[in-house]
């Protein structure tokens, strides 16, 4: 009677190590889908982030090629060009920077 | 010598009563190899949540960058259009001057000294020298 009742008790427990087994297993993949739907979503967020890294690139070479143009390039052609056509009172150059507004008068 | 009774000692051994003592030793060991794993998964499982954790705050401060990014190509926009507006100002000026340059002298000696010229793109484009400060 006492080894039924012995084997009896280390049957249970064993059952219900199993079943703790089972739903510790279920615990953990459900785990790992978590992290792998993380992961996934980290991907997407870098790439996003990539993209308007390139975006603010491009935007920061359309701004410096202008600014280069307006402050240095831009001024000294029109400055040089005012100067030929004071100089040389060249009606064809006056003609041009007039259309963009520009009248060159002698100092 | 003694004498040995065979037959009851092969009865009582295969009794139905002698079946649990190997059955309950079976189960102990099932049980431990159980208990052995159901920690391993218990240690697992914690990593993982550990991991989860930090992937949160990534995800956080990922979520926070992307969000400051696109604020600052928001502000950034209007001095994008300024600065295609002033690039298309003096593109058509500076497209005007080659064109002139075939005709006029003068005008071409400015394209030759800032070595202007067309791209493929049809856009003119001063050279790299042509930064630097006309000589008064």
């Amino acid at each position: 009677m006492p080894q039924q009742l012995i084997s009896t008790a280390t049957c249970s427990v064993a059952v219900l190590l199993g079943l703790w087994f089972l739903v510790s297993n279920w615990s953990n993949q459900s785990l790992q889908r978590g992290l792998q739907n993380q992961q996934d979503e980290i991907q997407a967020r870098q790439l996003s982030i990539q993209s308007q890294q390139q975006q603010l690139q491009a935007q920061q070479q359309l701004i410096d090629s202008a600014s280069q143009l307006a402050n240095q390039v831009g001024p000294s052609v029109i400055r040089d060009l005012m100067s030929l056509q004071l100089q040389n009172k060249n009606q064809k150059i006056a003609t041009l920077l007039k259309k963009y507004g520009i009248e060159a008068k002698a100092n | 010598m003694e004498d040995y009774n065979i037959e009851d000692f092969n009865l009582k051994s295969s009794g139905p009563e002698n079946v649990h003592l190997p059955l309950a030793l079976l189960a102990l060991a099932f049980s431990i190899f159980l208990f052995a794993q159901i920690s391993s998964l218990g240690q697992n499982g914690r990593s993982m949540k550990w991991q989860a954790e930090n992937l949160d705050r990534q995800i956080g401060s990922l979520v926070e960058s992307e969000k400051n990014l696109g604020n600052l190509v928001k502000q950034r926009e209007s001095l994008v259009e300024q600065s295609q507006q002033v690039q298309a100002r003096y593109t058509e000026m500076l497209t005007d001057l080659i064109k002139l340059a075939e005709t006029d002298a003068d005008a071409r000696a400015v394209v030759d000294k800032y070595k202007i010229q067309r791209q493929q793109n049809q856009q003119p484009a001063p050279a790299a020298g042509a930064t630097s400060q006309p000589t008064p």
